[in-house]
């Protein structure tokens, strides 16, 4: 980490309920089964985009998977991320079915991520906000 | 009963660059003027208005079309704010397109300006055209999912980076054709010096992503029959098709088996719309303008609007199919990413280089297709979930 904090000026200042309201999918990974034509949807949608069925049940999906899709690290982050470089976006397939775009934890950083690597979910910090509220979700860690 | 036709009778484009000086005012004036005096109408002609910013946060300045009205004349006429991401330009045209279409209005105006450099956060207001709930809160911007695209496309296909890369390189010496571009009169830049151009979202090079650009565009259109009075040399909108794919590249993978990041089901369905409608086929098409702010992911767009063949696109770019002379040239007026990103212009000027080249008014330029008839622009709203499609038809 830096010896100054990254100074992070926003154009907007989203309140914490805004977090908060999202829980359910940001930590637990919870989605939706359409009751209808059995279509996994993450996150959580109102209508089936697939169907138009509005039986939809809420399901905590796996918290594992792998790794199908990485690039290389990335050095340019969104203001709020400057403090854990490189960071990593990846494309992940969950154990029971579907596809979540998500950061990878990485420590020490290994020289690279190939594709199939089994990975979890972590509960992780997301950003940081410089009046002090952090805002939290889920990341990836490779299983060992 | 066949539609009623509506062409483009005029067109305006300001300088492309850093404009520390000017306001995004300024410039929209500038470019209204432009094409008001290039359509042979005053403002008073004009019955109905949009206007197009993709980033207002960029300059601090909501509720644009209410201050633009003034600011240009149309007082007491009022104009509407269209929206769209990086389509905002596009989507303001198909406004005024139907306006036009309905009969409410036989002159219509569409302008678009964005003040990239008004904000020193810039980065920070475009990550917000992403998902802001689940991409932007997680730290995902447009910029590295769409190298995630590149990546796809090179393990799948087995496209090479210097393939890739050739894109840029081909649009860069159109951009040095276009006095409207900050790049005019510089010399080409090689394919090796594309390559030397480090990583900023790996596989995508600095080289393959936009600048942050002030500009701004303005398009007249008008009914055939004004359009007959105005112009010898109208261009026809035949088309204008609105897709739209799952922001989120999960929810894409997800629904095609693993084909969705590459095979745009919103911008397919959007293209093949336009062609149903124009009567023509993709391999009819001699000029075309793909959304190229980041030229990481245009190959995807012209294997997605049919130019090219699925996983064909970077070599047939390397091979020199989008020169003039080629199959299809593309981005002639060097794309977004030599013209510059002004997101609400952008869409417009795509629309701006097409009617330049129906026209046949590159040529002085040294950077016409010739007797170009059909042109047709994909314009792309964030990562796709919003993609605007269209084809232009040479009139006269
Ligand atoms: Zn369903």
């Amino acid at each position: 980490m830096p010896s100054v904090p990254e100074k992070i000026c926003r154009m907007m200042l989203h309140s914490t309920v805004k977090a908060w309201r999202e829980r359910d999918g940001r930590y637990r990974l919870q989605g939706v089964v359409c009751k209808d034509c059995g279509k996994k949807i993450f996150p959580a949608v109102q209508i089936c985009p697939y169907c138009h069925s509005k039986n939809l049940e809420k399901t905590e999906f796996a918290s594992t998977g792998k790794i199908v899709l990485s690039p290389e690290p990335l050095w340019y982050p969104l203001t709020g991320f400057q403090e854990l470089l490189p960071q990593y976006t990846v494309m992940i397939e969950l154990d029971d079915g579907p596809f979540v775009c998500a950061e990878l934890v990485h420590y020490p950083p290994p020289a690279e991520f190939k594709e199939g690597t089994r990975v979890e979910m972590a509960f992780r910090k997301l950003k940081r906000e410089d009046i002090g509220n952090y805002v939290y979700g889920f990341k990836f860690r490779i299983v060992e | 009963m066949a539609e009623k036709k509506v062409a483009i009778v005029g067109i305006g484009q300001t300088l492309h660059d850093v404009h520390p000086t000017r306001s995004w005012r300024s410039l929209l004036n500038e470019a209204v003027n432009k094409a008001l005096t290039d359509a042979k109408i005053t403002i008073d002609d004009v019955k109905a208005g949009y206007i197009s910013m993709g980033s207002p946060e960029q300059h601090g300045q909501e509720h644009v079309a209410g201050m633009a009205s003034w600011e240009i004349g149309m007082w007491p006429k009022g104009m509407i704010h269209c929206e769209d991401a990086c389509a905002s330009g596009t989507a303001a045209l198909r406004a005024g397109w139907f306006t036009v279409l309905s009969g409410k209005a036989d002159i219509v105006l569409v302008a678009g300006v964005d003040k990239n450099t008004d904000n020193i956060n810039g980065w920070e207001a475009i990550g917000a055209h992403t998902d802001v709930e689940w991409e932007y809160t997680f730290g995902l911007a447009w910029g590295p999912l769409m190298a995630l695209l590149k990546k796809l496309h090179m393990q799948r296909y087995g496209s090479t980076d210097e393939q890739w890369l050739m894109y840029p390189v081909v649009t860069h010496e159109y951009a040095t054709k276009n006095p409207n571009c900050n790049q005019y009169g510089k010399k080409p830049m090689t394919l090796e010096e594309a390559k030397a151009s480090p990583y900023l979202f790996g596989p995508a090079h600095m080289v393959e992503l936009c600048p942050f650009t002030d500009g701004a565009c303005a398009v007249v259109i008008a009914t055939e029959e004004v359009a007959r009075e105005l112009t010898k040399k109208p261009v026809f909108i035949e088309h204008i098709a609105v897709g739209s794919d799952p922001q989120l590249l999960g929810n894409r993978w997800q629904w095609s088996d693993e084909g969705g990041l590459l095979e745009w089901r919103g911008e397919i369905e959007a293209a093949n719309e336009c062609y149903s409608k124009a009567g023509i086929k993709a391999d009819d098409i001699d000029v075309v303008t793909v959304h190229d702010s980041g030229t990481c992911v245009s190959p995807v767009h012209l294997e997605n609007i049919g130019i090219f063949k699925r996983g064909e696109a970077p070599k047939k770019i390397f091979e020199g199919e989008t020169r003039i002379g080629g199959k299809c040239p593309c981005s002639t007026h060097g794309g977004m990413r030599w013209l510059g990103h002004p997101i609400g212009a952008s869409g417009l000027n795509m629309v701006h280089e097409l009617t330049l080249q129906l026209r046949g008014d590159a040529e002085k330029d040294k950077r016409q297709v010739p007797n170009a008839e059909f042109g047709m622009f994909s314009n792309e709203g964030s990562n796709g979930a919003s993609m605007i499609v269209g084809i232009l038809k040479r009139g006269g």
